[in-house]
């Protein structure tokens, strides 16, 4: 259940005393299921954890066991996996700026009531999404919850001519997704900056969404280190682990993280609609990151596209992927934020151990130190009006919760 | 989008989390006979845009879910999408029900007649196999649907 979140302030003579977001966060439930399973099985079983991200589960999952293995995916099957993988960018992000945050700041409770009066821009969202739902099914034979992903590749592997239906709606997209930009360059952005710490994956050819290194302000370390820098704690008030990047809590993952680290190498043009919409390479406030994430489909489509016009078809589904006892790494870019596994494989073929860190988990504690910047200086106001700053401060970051737009169910006492 | 005049049979749930697979588990059992043409069978994984877009331009469009309402597991509720219940409210799908159905309305894209089936379920469990109880109300949906299908003529199943 991606949508159960709570959310309480305490506040007393102009100060917060106590915030503790909660969040429900299942991965945890499925670390314990992984264990005593064959390694073939995580792709499948992790795609269920969100109904929002699977194909980041599955990227994950895959490259995490075939890093144990010893087995590598190249050339065709991962322009694939990209494929599949900005599909769902596309999706996850459409939904997210169209009927979640920009209700936000067009001064409307939700998507829907929204939708009334803004119906042709609505539509423009959905069909904007169900472009990603068409190149995810291409790929991965359906579009919510894939079941052609397996470890080493695919089952069957499409063909030119089954990705055709999507390319032609990713031109159409492409254009929707530029309009996209100019709409939301338009809002009216609280002025706001935070001192943020990023930290995303880096690819020395793309704007790494499947693999990379892991990239902060400080420098880069390789996937396998991650339990070297990033240590997660248990906080009392959440069933989310709190991450801690070299001992510091409070770093920030996400489209805001991608594009403050990786911006350079966006399509070019992703990049001038970028500097269309007033970014410079550098943005520090949370409620742009819809920008963000509206020029991040311009570059998922353009991307696809350009994979799609150039794919060689594969000459095999999958690469073999032998079991051999050992642990594997593997991290991608979530639509909101890196998505790390590791996994210890047994002589067997059977799962030893499995580790899921989830963006949410990660951007938890800065999410709570961006609510605590933005209350403060607004503690004057009646407890309906901060409870909607304070959701979105929570929305500026699509964490899971977010899905359940305005279920957060939020206390604030203030005196 | 479907063709006007059809019915389209939308199954929706989550595979993994025991009971609430009823829904996919009936348009399943209904797939495997054949059906009148103008009858499309769908899965939905909790996908509200693409419920929207299954449903778009359907003269009758027959959602069915899991429900959780207090009743006794297996009970069968009917329901106009007009008076939607509150079993469905706060769904554990991204998007309710409840929340595809008010973003149709307000996009005029709901079906002409929309009909909501829910099959209340026990247990929501992640990884958790089907109860006894809402297996057997699955199969009972599955053959009251297809009774109503199979006699050739389009009728709707119930009214």
């Amino acid at each position: 259940m991606e949508g159960e979140g709570a959310l309480l302030v305490r506040a007393r003579d102009g100060r917060v005393t106590d915030l503790r977001l909660r969040i429900y966060e299942p991965p945890r439930f499925f670390e314990a299921l992984l264990r005593g399973r064959h390694h073939t099985e995580p792709p499948d079983i992790t795609a269920r954890i969100c109904g929002i991200c699977p194909v980041a589960y599955q990227m994950s999952a895959c490259q995490a066991v075939e890093a144990a293995c010893g087995a590598e995916v190249t050339g065709p099957l991962r322009d694939l996996r990209l494929l599949m993988y900005y599909g769902e960018w596309i999706e996850s992000h459409a939904l997210h700026v169209y009927l979640l945050h920009a209700p936000d700041f067009l001064g409307y409770e939700s998507g829907i009531a929204m939708a009334a009066d803004h119906r042709g821009l609505v539509e423009r969202g959905l069909a904007l999404k169900k472009a990603g739902n068409v190149l995810v099914a291409a790929v991965g034979g359906r579009p919510i919850h894939p079941v052609n992903v397996r470890v080493g590749g695919f089952y069957r592997a499409p063909t030119r001519r089954d990705l055709a239906p999507a390319a032609e709606r990713l031109l159409r997209a492409r254009e929707d997704a530029l309009a996209t930009v100019s709409w939301v360059a338009g809002f009216d952005f609280p002025d706001v900056e935070h001192a943020y710490r990023f930290l995303a994956l880096r690819h020395p050819t793309e704007y790494a969404i499947l693999s990379g290194s892991v990239a902060t302000a400080g420098g880069e370390f390789g996937v396998e280190e991650w339990p070297a820098h990033i240590v997660e704690e248990q906080v009392p008030h959440s069933t989310a682990l709190h991450a801690r990047l070299d001992g510091v809590t409070g770093y920030l993952v996400g489209p805001l993280a991608r594009y403050n680290l990786n911006h350079r190498q966006l399509s070019p043009t992703a990049r001038e609609a970028a500097a269309g919409a007033g970014l410079d390479g550098h943005c520090r406030n949370p409620f742009r990151s819809i920008v963000v994430r509206a020029v991040e489909i311009v570059h998922a489509c353009d991307e696809a596209l350009r994979i799609i016009d150039r794919l060689d078809e594969p000459d095999r589904p999958a690469v073999p992927v032998d079991v051999r006892e050992a642990t594997g790494h593997g991290a991608s870019e979530a639509p909101r934020g890196t998505l790390y596994h590791r996994y210890s494989v047994g002589p067997d073929g059977l799962i030893l151990d499995a580790d899921i860190v989830p963006p949410t988990s990660q951007n938890q504690a800065r999410i709570e130190m961006d609510l605590r910047d933005l209350i403060e200086p607004r503690l004057h106001l009646p407890a309906e009006r901060l409870a909607e700053w304070c959701e979105r401060a929570i929305r500026n970051h699509d964490p899971c919760i977010s899905c359940s737009a305005h279920f957060l169910d939020v206390h604030v006492d203030a005196r | 989008m479907s063709t006007p005049g059809s019915t389209v049979v939308i199954g929706l749930g989550c595979e993994c989390r025991g009971d609430d697979a009823a829904g996919l588990e009936v348009v399943r059992l209904l797939a495997r006979d054949s059906l009148p043409p103008s009858v499309v069978v769908l899965e939905n994984y909790g996908d509200a845009a693409e419920l929207i877009e299954s449903w778009t331009g359907a003269c009758l469009a027959i959602v069915v879910d899991a429900a959780m309402s207090g009743a006794p597991p297996g009970t069968l509720h009917r329901h106009s999408a007009l008076g939607l219940a509150p079993t469905w409210q706060g769904s554990s799908h991204v998007l309710s029900l409840a929340d595809a159905i008010d973003l149709a309305r307000a996009l005029g894209r709901l079906p002409r007649r929309l009909l909501l089936l829910g099959i209340e379920g026990e247990d929501f469990a992640v990884g958790g196999p089907m109860s006894p109880s809402v297996r057997a109300a699955v199969a009972r949906t599955a053959e009251m649907l297809r009774g109503r299908f199979g006699g050739g003529a389009d009728q709707p199943p119930m009214r």
